[in-house]
């Protein structure tokens, strides 16, 4: 079920009404609710695939119960395995059979030995990516003594399933989400106001800026060949805000639905465009898989303890393996790539935690130095995002290339679009910019509002009414299919 | 919590005001637009009246000019083709004429080899303000743009429909033309040669095979059967088209039989115009499917003097 969707608009506050109404009085009951509602939520995109996502609570809970019972070292060792080779084969099996197969028949060929073994027909379960590396977390964090593994199946359940983030993050820590299962929820006024105003902030982006941005970012990609390297560079900086208001809009729906039913989910996205370095861009997006690369990768391979040579090798380990995650494609690697190396002078220079703090904290304008600190890490970033967004290498290089060209400085035309769409679209993308501009204290785009109520349900209403009549058609979110 | 649902549900009604407002009086000035994307208003206006309607795609609504035809077979005639419209949408959209302004005395149907069902009725918003209309959901409900909900409020089914602010156009402007009006359903088109066929050729450089869709054939039995039950006549015509894409389609000749042997099955005549020397020349046609005004009005001229010939309007 999509959340932008007239499905999820019925689901959602039938969800919330049995959950505050009816089966508010019996905690276990709530869980109950909680695990049947994320199992339709789930299945109503393909039934067939509860069956995945049922298989691998069991695995998971069972491994942790024999972790629990089990001090012997080589045996939890064993049960370690065992998880973590159910997880990443089913996440293997799924997302890369048909990449590895394809890779060993060209190094075959190349070598002179072309074969043409069997590919399959394989459909992607949404968020497999998501909820395997979750439930890894759990197993990982148990396994070293981090976190009690639970005896409670329906909380475990019900902390793999959690329809606001299953399919696509944030990826929560089980120390952090999994004991919210365990106690009961009182509703909380503002705590709930803030959650609808974070989904409407989310919707917004989602359905007005990432959605029309998209139709532009398509006919650009679908005819990069023909068109001037100026409106390239236009398509590729509308690909950045579209991808980042398209994820971090499901990040806002996200939380903001937690927050409906009391739970509080870690924050995936904070204005990482307003960053001063990739250093600081990576800090504030996608958080929740930066932190799990740092967690369970960076940091077992030795992060940066050791030599400078191991972090710059660690550091090139979290992004490959970063990109790989994303999809089964060189151009996820080579974007990893990218961002490893946008990373090493940092690296070399020891600046990589040189911005923690907010930018320009006590103004209402960034300095001339913070502005083009901005700027240049976003057109960094938006340089990278071109092979992200490419089907192959080859494309993205075209497409770089074509950039670079003297065209870069021609008049952009070339590209067939409705005045009035052309408008309204750039000018929510200006407005976005200085609506999180404003909030980049807080933690979402109208976590802050006047405190006069007419005022605030005018700001609603305009919202709604944008995305009622100005909304773009695409509807699936990009990080679905990853 | 309740306070919660309080607010919550003073905004959803005013939000629901709103868009009801916007919604119906954008609908109200929908139903008066005319002209390519809105030809559904003339249609369920209920005043076309015609003896003979011409019923296709967009190879009805650019070739077959009602004026020459009127002229040749002193008839009054009227072209509901329409753009992008396969033919379960051709029959929805002759049913709805039939409802709103009686049956016609003949029909001419375009015919042709492209036999796809498609997943989306075009300009499925000019239906939204008649949906209440059962002819009219009967005909939307075959393809799977809308929610159930779509038909039993008014104002969801203008979710993103940009549309709307046409019909408010029109209300604050009174200018009830949306692109190009057409005269009696027909647009001539002055458009020139383009490359559109050029890359189906580099799409398609073996040809292609044309694959009969039996669910499409059924439905046009089922026509072709209740149109002679209400005693109206029909020709099923194939328009020209040009040289090189037939040439491209490695089993024309099946295509051609099958329309053939339909007609002679339920005993209605057919018409091949593809082996007409129209096709030959290229000077009369857009695109390889398409004839410009030039060439449509060569041909509409032709059809006409055969279907006198053939005292198909007696």
């Amino acid at each position: 079920m999509f959340f932008n969707s007239l499905d999820f608009a019925l689901f959602l506050p039938i969800v919330f009404i049995l959950y505050w109404f009816v089966t508010n009085k019996n905690l276990k009951i709530q869980n109950i609710l909680l695990v049947v509602a994320s199992y339709f939520f789930y299945g109503w995109w393909d039934w067939r695939f509860l069956f995945l996502l049922l298989f691998s609570t069991l695995t998971d809970y069972l491994v942790g119960l024999g972790l629990l019972r089990q001090e012997n070292q080589k045996t939890r060792k064993r049960l370690l395995w065992i998880s973590m080779l159910t997880n990443i084969g089913f996440l293997g099996f799924f997302k890369y059979y048909n990449f590895f197969v394809a890779q060993f028949v060209d190094t075959f060929s190349f070598f002179g030995y072309p074969f043409h073994p069997q590919t399959l027909h394989i459909i992607l379960p949404v968020g497999i990516s998501f909820y395997t590396f979750q439930t890894m977390s759990y197993v990982i964090d148990v396994y070293k003594r981090k976190l009690e593994p639970t005896k409670d199946f329906i909380s475990f359940a019900a902390f793999v399933a959690f329809f606001p983030q299953l399919v696509a993050g944030p990826i929560e820590r089980a120390t952090q989400l999994l004991p919210q299962f365990y106690v009961k929820r009182t509703f909380d006024y503002s705590k709930a106001v803030d959650g609808m105003r974070q989904m409407l902030w989310g919707f917004f982006k989602k359905i007005v800026i990432a959605d029309n941005c998209a139709q532009i970012v398509d006919k650009v990609y679908d005819n990069y060949q023909f068109l001037p390297g100026s409106v390239l560079l236009i398509g590729a900086i509308f690909f950045s805000v579209q991808i980042y208001c398209d994820f971090s809009g499901y990040s806002d729906i996200a939380i903001g639905c937690s927050r409906l039913f009391g739970f509080n989910l870690m924050r995936n996205f904070a204005y990482p465009y307003f960053s001063r370095d990739i250093a600081e861009f990576w800090r504030h997006w996608h958080i929740s898989l930066t932190t799990w690369f740092k967690d369970y990768v960076y940091i077992p391979l030795g992060g940066s303890r050791g030599s400078l040579g191991q972090t710059i090798r660690n550091t090139f380990i979290i992004y490959l393996v970063s990109g790989f995650w994303h999809g089964a494609n060189w151009t996820f690697i080579v974007w990893g790539l990218i961002n490893a190396i946008y990373f090493l002078p940092l690296l070399l220079t020891h600046k990589n935690r040189k911005y923690v703090d907010v930018i320009a904290p006590n103004s209402l304008f960034p300095n001339l130095k913070e502005l083009t600190q901005m700027l240049s890490t976003f057109l960094l970033a938006t340089l990278a995002w071109i092979f992200f967004r490419s089907d192959n290498i080859t494309q993205a290089l075209q497409y770089i290339k074509r950039i670079f060209s003297s065209s870069l400085f021609s008049k952009p035309q070339g590209l067939v679009l409705e005045p009035f769409f052309l408008i309204y679209t750039v000018f929510f993308v200006v407005f976005l910019f200085i609506v999180e501009w404003i909030q980049r204290k807080n933690q979402h785009g109208l976590q802050q509002l006047p405190e006069k109520r007419i005022i605030r349900y005018l700001i609603y209403l305009l919202l709604a009414l944008g995305m009622f009549f100005l909304g773009g058609s695409q509807k699936s979110f990009i990080y679905f299919q990853f | 919590m309740k306070r919660f649902i309080v607010n919550f549900l003073i905004i959803s009604v005013l939000l629901t005001l709103i868009l009801f407002l916007i919604t119906s009086i954008g609908a109200k000035g929908m139903k008066k637009l005319h002209g390519t994307g809105f030809e559904i208003n003339d249609i369920y206006a209920g005043k076309i009246l015609s003896d003979l309607v011409i019923v296709g795609s967009s190879r009805a609504e650019v070739q077959f000019s009602p004026a020459i035809i009127d002229s040749v077979l002193n008839v009054n005639s009227y072209n509901i083709g329409q753009s992008a419209t396969d033919y379960t949408g051709q029959i929805g959209l002759y049913n709805i004429y039939k409802e709103r302004n009686g049956k016609p005395e003949y029909i001419i149907h375009q015919v042709d080899d492209l036999f796809g069902k498609k997943s989306c009725l075009y300009d499925l918003a000019s239906y939204f303000p008649y949906l209440t209309d059962t002819v009219v959901s009967n005909l939307t409900k075959q393809y799977d743009d809308l929610h159930w909900l779509d038909y039993h409020n008014p104002i969801t089914k203008y979710w993103q429909q940009k549309v709307i602010f046409s019909g408010w156009t029109e209300v604050l402007t009174n200018r009830a033309v949306f692109d190009t009006i057409k005269y009696k359903g027909y647009y001539g088109s002055e458009s020139e040669w383009d490359d559109s066929f050029v890359r189906y050729k580099k799409k398609y450089p073996d040809g292609v095979i044309i694959e009969m869709n039996e669910e499409i054939i059924s439905e046009m039995r089922e026509y072709i059967s209740k149109a002679e039950q209400d005693s109206i006549k029909i020709a099923l015509v194939f328009a020209p088209q040009y040289i090189e894409y037939q040439q491209m389609v490695l089993n024309r000749q099946d295509v051609i039989d099958f329309w053939s042997n339909l007609a002679k099955e339920t005993d209605v005549l057919f018409l091949d115009y593809t082996p007409d020397s129209i096709s030959y020349d290229k000077q009369y046609f857009y695109n390889s499917q398409h004839m410009n005004k030039k060439g449509a009005e060569l041909f509409s001229r032709k059809l006409a003097e055969d279907l006198k010939k053939y005292n198909f309007v007696p």
